[in-house]
């Protein structure tokens, strides 16, 4: 097990230095230079040399990279000129309006799409199992923007149910005491993640299905309520664990979508900010957490994995 | 969710934790394709028809019906706008006068264009790529497997909205940034199956016989490789045409007046209040039911081929 564990803990490090790798190339390939953009059209050429010279951007490309890592390394993710705020700042404020939207939005669907998937695997080509099967295809393939504002239509605009953005005049936990304003942006997530998980899980189960040890519980006379719990649920969930972690991109997707629709400030709609600013800064350092949260994410994920399916492990 | 789940399409299979090393569909070993066999339980499934009647539909209507139904899309006329459907527009107009159903149909062309270039271009890239890695193993296969985890890891869509917050997207560029971030997946898939292939009879016939290292991985290893990238690729198709409307509603998709039906569907659905139906749902029905179609063919195709190689 402490091999596996560091094994894989090595080959997450050797990623996370691939993504910085990639968030420096991008840095790089940016028209013009960063003294020009930051100082302007009129700086002077020797103003240039000294932003350059204080910034270290006239070193070898290498030992920038270098520099660069040892910033990351010390927390500092570079300095957003357009905001004149650090791209740390910016997301330290951002990042807990994103979990009060997208936690709850993970757990209600699980606890939708778990049994929907399982009871849909059970019982194969019933009726439920084809509805199910099209709604999920349905929602899915439903653009994320068209869910969220035909839902803003109906119960904001029609219905006048629901106020139709996430509360104003609060942040991060704050938000809680405004449920009302939670509500249509939770459900778009949720609406788009239970497509995923629900088609996910009935998969698993029907794997979980073929395999020797459910014959054999079967056949020790164990009753199909206590196979389905003790085994294919336990099993199939595990499974559900591993997506998690994997599907972390596909989730800021979604959350960036749903918090430009419903104006919530997570780290989504402070990139789609400065994407229009040409923020470049808080951009990449967008980029660089969420690629670094998805290894993470990957790398428990599959130590999780481990540690509950003894099967797994490498050695 | 798609693809935006770029790479994790509804039916693909359930992935295992990732081992180091790991071979993906190693344990899964392929022999000689039968073709046939493949189309007829691919014929035998319901779905699989109903995708197919839908594309084909869906196709004849984008490039066939501007044929039939004439206008021109992108004349603008500004005492026109927001008509409801009536005679001589079956659809009515848009908020600049425009027509609608025909706006639909172009809309559709390069919604199929983009779509199934991007799968095209990646999934082959990626079945190169993959293959490579897989054929040589070791270290090469370490560092390229490595960079694949490392662009996974990074949402396509935020990579996408970065470039083009550099340079203005165009068609083309659309199409390349696209595959850029959608070769991973076949990227994987290919390095799977080719690393339990290479180690099969035939490659050590065609080495024993003098065969060179580009031969074995281009005419046999490939070929061998195919149904799964071709599985793939159908989810692609898909996959690129949800990302590339999202990419219009965040105003980064095609330049207008270009038609998109992502594009039609953002600018339309402000008119909710309005009740302007004609401008909110055709254009997201046409998305989910194209999209819907590739996903019911990929499926099919896929089990397809799992049956394929429990007959074999």
């Amino acid at each position: 097990m402490i091999r596996y564990t560091t094994a894989r803990a090595l080959q997450a490090l050797v990623v996370i230095l691939i993504v910085t790798l990639v968030v420096f190339v991008l840095q790089h390939l940016l028209p013009g230079n960063e003294a020009r953009a930051v100082l302007g059209v009129r700086a002077t050429p020797g103003e240039i040399n000294a932003f350059e010279r204080a910034n270290g951007l006239n070193r070898p490309i290498p030992i920038q990279y270098l520099d660069y890592l040892s910033r990351l390394v010390h927390g500092n993710l570079g300095f957003s000129y357009k905001l004149n705020e650090s791209v740390v700042t910016v997301l330290r404020d951002d990042i807990p309006n994103d979990l009060v939207l997208v936690v709850p939005a993970i757990l209600i669907s699980l606890l939708i799409a778990v049994p929907v998937g399982m009871y849909q695997a059970l019982h194969r080509n019933r009726a439920f199992d084809y509805a199910a099967t099209g709604t999920a295809f349905v929602l899915y393939s439903m653009p994320s923007f068209w869910t969220g504002l035909l839902l803003v239509g109906w119960f904001a605009i029609d219905l006048r149910w629901l106020p139709p953005e996430a509360p104003q005049n609060s942040s991060g936990i704050g938000m809680l005491a405004h449920p009302a304003g939670l509500v249509l942006p939770v459900a778009t997530l949720v609406l788009v993640y239970i497509a995923f998980f629900s088609r996910y899980m009935r998969s698993s189960v029907i794997d979980t299905l073929a395999q020797d040890y459910i014959r054999t519980a079967r056949a020790k006379g164990m009753s199909e309520r206590s196979v389905a719990l003790h085994h294919i649920f336990h099993n199939s969930f595990l499974s559900i664990v591993t997506l998690l972690g994997l599907s972390l991109p596909a989730i800021f997707t979604v959350g960036l979508i749903a918090e430009q629709i419903f104006n919530l400030q997570g780290i989504g709609l402070a990139f789609y900010t400065a994407v229009g600013n040409k923020d470049y800064p808080v951009e990449l350092g967008v980029v660089l957490v969420i690629g670094v949260a998805t290894v993470i994410g990957n790398m428990l994920a599959d130590i999780g994995y481990a540690v509950l399916d003894p099967r797994v492990r490498y050695d | 969710m798609t693809d935006v789940l770029a790479g994790s399409s509804l039916g693909e299979s359930v992935p295992r934790p990732l081992l180091p090393g790991d071979g993906g569909l190693g344990d899964k070993q392929r022999g000689q394709s039968s073709l046939r066999l493949l189309l007829r339980t691919f014929a035998e499934n319901k779905l699989a028809l109903i995708g197919v009647a839908l594309v084909v539909t869906i196709a004849g209507f984008c490039f066939l019906g501007p044929l039939f139904y004439h206008g021109d899309s992108l004349a603008t006329r500004l005492m026109d706008y927001n008509l409801p459907p009536g005679a001589g527009m079956p659809l009515g107009t848009d908020d600049s006068g425009r027509d609608v159903l025909l706006r639909l149909m172009l809309g559709g062309q390069s919604s199929l264009e983009i779509g199934i270039s991007v799968a095209l271009l990646a999934t082959s890239f990626g079945a190169v790529w993959g293959a490579l890695a897989g054929f040589f193993g070791g270290l090469p296969d370490a560092v390229m497997m490595r960079f694949v985890d490392a662009m996974l890891a990074i949402p396509a869509l935020f990579l996408f909205l970065f470039l083009a917050s550099v340079v203005q997207p165009n068609l083309w560029l659309i199409i390349v940034v696209l595959s850029v971030f959608s070769w991973l997946a076949p990227a994987r898939l290919a390095r799977g199956e080719v690393l339990s292939l290479r180690t099969r009879e035939y490659v050590d016939a065609v080495r024993s016989m003098g065969g060179k290292r580009s031969r074995i991985i281009l005419r046999h290893l490939l070929p061998n490789v195919m149904g799964t990238i071709v599985v793939n690729a159908t989810f692609q198709v898909a996959d690129a045409i949800i990302v590339l409307a999202l990419l219009s509603y965040l105003g980064f998709g095609l330049a207008p007046p270009a038609p998109t039906w992502g594009g039609m569907l953002s600018s339309g659905v402000i008119y909710f209040y309005d009740g302007y139906w004609w401008e909110i749902y055709p254009a997201g029905v046409l998305i989910v039911l194209t999209v819907v179609a590739f996903n019911f063919i990929g499926d099919a195709l896929r089990d397809a081929s799992e049956v394929r190689l429990q007959r074999r």
